[in-house]
């Protein structure tokens, strides 16, 4: 187990090195920052210093050098356009996304699991037919449009929900958050519910797909010859084999959440890190860029890692080959 | 004459005239009917038929188990004089596991892969009797002793895949006997093994259907399997029973040129003059392709004009439903 560990880790560092280089090459090649953040009355001399203040006189090749050096020693820099510590400008918006990453995951599992094993268990009746029917939907429509048809529902015509922003945050272990809030979660209820649209589809469809086929298998069959009740059979013995391949999905679906998230937080101005991302490609601002995109790296090697440990404990047989 | 003494008199499980339909778009298939079976307790049947026959969804009509859009069409099940058809889900449940049982043809897809055999024993004991976790898992190494599994304890908490095929089949066994059934429905339970592993298996059954006392479906398309074992063989053919007798005589002295077909085929015969093993002509119908009459005429050497009518069943304690049956002689 340590061993898959550490190969992870070593992964990542290669990961995390790649992926900096290309993003900090990309956005180096895109334009230069200076002329969107300078002053429009500003002087050659004036622009010119600040391109010396910013380090980016030098050439790419020392700039890149100097970022690693910095990034060895956990300095990530500072945003070109706020002058203050990129990691302090990502740790302030990170609450919100994590917030709203988490509120659709949980409404996808929530719902998702329990409606696809009714699809699953029913596959000719009525109510199977419009989950499945439903869900392609959720696949087909573009999540963005689904989010403004909410906004222009459920806060231009009924006035019902707030459509931008987070709402009113409390202070918790130094963190703003709005879930503890009514009104947070009223501001997250639209953008989680947007952001979980093509999750909870792939949720249904996949619970349901399993769920037919293992109520096929021999060992249903057999749990059910033992006597068991109908509820232990589905929800343990079907369940825990559909599971398996659900959870990989699911890790791996963390990571769709959290791009989606770029998109939801755009549609209804969430301030998370999604939105730093796009504000901040629109001003070029490197630092921001570069180490949200290591970031979401990290992010991604621990999801994996967990979804492995989860699995293990789901399957006997990935844990015999792990020893 | 006591209620007691009628009770020993009266056969375990009547089959009257059941059928077993599946609905489909196209409407109902018939897959099996008119099936008429009698078990008397503490009796073994070997229900022999090749694939397709029926004789799977036979077992499982009995066990109030057949999946959907399967369902018995008609007919009564009297299991201990009660008639299983009219049973509500609940009632059947509480016998299904406990008064009787089935174990399934493949070892390697009857148990859970996520549970450990413990917990499927364990659960199979608590589904009909209230006892605590200590209690059943005492019960449970119990169980795997008596199939013959040693260190039973230890392998409690392993998980199927650590099992070999004959040792899974022994543990789906030992759950089949948990509650001491009445009856217990073997689905080819040895095909999937190696011929070794049969013979052992086997073996340990026949022991176990001795000790036990319980009545037997011991299902198989091999008839040299259900020899050993079977106090009277069954012949399915298309969904039909089509001849059905104790042991010895339909193994011997078949009336039906189906069962006598099966007979000439087993590669024990002596192989025809080009050395070749002799076969029944054709193969055998799909549910939609089934004929009216006699379902076994197309392939059959003595059809004639008049198998095109339903045969008539004759025979008491060994039937045969054949307009042109064989005269009862000895075939080995």
């Amino acid at each position: 187990m340590l061993e898959v560990v550490l190969r992870r880790l070593v992964q990542a560092v290669g990961v995390v090195f790649v992926l900096s280089l290309v993003s900090f090459v990309g956005v180096y090649k895109i334009g230069d920052p200076v002329q969107l953040l300078a002053h429009e009355s500003a002087t050659e001399q004036e622009i010119a210093a600040a391109r010396e203040r910013l380090g980016l006189d030098r050439p790419i090749h020392e700039q890149y050098a100097a970022f690693v050096g910095r990034m060895a020693v956990g300095d990530f820099g500072t945003s070109f356009v706020s002058s203050r510590p990129v990691v302090d400008v990502i740790v302030e918006r990170l609450p919100a996304t994590i917030e709203l990453t988490l509120a659709a995951f949980l409404i996808s599992v929530a719902f998702g699991l329990p409606l696809g094993i009714l699809a699953g268990l029913y596959p000719q009746s009525p109510m199977s037919n419009a989950i499945m029917a439903g869900s392609i939907l959720g696949f087909s429509l573009p999540a963005f449009w689904f989010g403004m048809m909410m906004i222009m529902l459920f806060s231009v015509e009924l006035g019902w929900l707030p459509s931008i922003g987070r709402g009113e945050t409390v202070t918790v272990l130094g963190a703003q958050w709005a879930v503890f809030s009514r009104d947070g979660w009223a501001h997250l209820l639209m953008p989680a519910l947007m952001l979980s649209l093509t999750t909870l589809s792939l949720v249904i469809r996949l619970v349901a797909a399993g769920m037919r086929e293992a109520m096929m298998a021999d060992y249903v069959k057999f749990a059910r010859l033992k006597g068991l009740s109908e509820r232990r059979v589905v929800l343990l013995h079907a369940l825990k084999n559909v599971m398996i391949p659900v959870v990989t999905v699911l890790g791996l679906e963390i990571g769709s959440l959290l791009a989606g998230s770029i998109v939801t937080e755009t549609v209804f101005a969430y301030p998370g890190i999604g939105k730093l991302l796009i504000d901040s490609i629109n001003r070029l601002d490197r630092p921001v860029i570069v180490t949200y995109l290591i970031l979401i790296v990290l992010f991604f090697v621990v999801i994996n890692l967990i979804v492995d440990l989860i699995y293990t404990a789901l399957d006997p047989r990935v844990r015999d080959s792990l020893r | 004459m006591t209620d007691a003494t009628a009770k020993a008199d009266e056969p375990l499980l009547d089959l009257s005239d059941v059928s077993i339909v599946f609905d489909t778009a196209d409407g109902p298939l018939v897959a099996v009917d008119q099936l008429r079976l009698r078990l008397a307790r503490g009796q073994v049947l070997g229900l022999v038929g090749e694939s397709g026959s029926g004789k799977s969804l036979t077992g499982f009509a009995i066990m109030g188990a057949l999946d959907p859009p399967g369902r018995v069409g008609g007919g009564r099940i009297l299991f201990d004089g009660e008639d299983l058809t009219t049973l509500d889900p609940a009632a059947l449940r509480r016998l299904r596991g406990n008064r009787m049982a089935m174990i399934l043809q493949d070892p390697m897809l009857t148990l859970n892969p996520t549970l450990t055999i413990g917990t499927q024993i364990i659960e199979a004991i608590r589904a009909h009797r209230p006892v605590g976790r200590a209690e059943a898992r005492r019960l449970a190494v119990a169980a795997m002793r008596r199939v013959g599994i040693g260190d039973a304890e230890k392998r409690l908490d392993s998980y199927p895949h650590e099992y070999s095929g004959g040792m899974r089949q022994r543990v789906s066994i030992a759950i089949a006997l948990l509650h001491a059934p009445d009856l217990i429905i073997a689905d080819e339970p040895t095909t999937a093994l190696d011929v070794t592993v049969q013979a052992q298996i086997l073996l340990e059954v026949r022991r176990l259907v001795e000790e036990m006392g319980s009545a037997w479906i011991w299902i198989s398309h091999d008839l040299s399997v259900v020899a050993g074992l079977a106090d009277r063989i069954a012949v399915m053919y298309a969904g039909r029973i089509v001849e059905e007798g104790p042991a010895r005589t339909v193994l011997t002295r078949p009336r039906h040129p189906y069962t006598q077909g099966l007979l000439r085929s087993a590669p024990d015969n002596p192989p025809l003059a080009d050395g070749r093993l002799w076969q029944i002509a054709g193969s055998a119908p799909a549910i939609a392709h089934r004929v009216s009459g006699c379902r076994f005429r197309p392939r059959c050497p003595r059809a004639d004009a008049a198998c095109a009518e339903p045969p008539p069943d004759s025979g008491t304690t060994h039937r045969f439903a054949c307009w042109h049956p064989h005269d009862g002689e000895a075939v080995r």
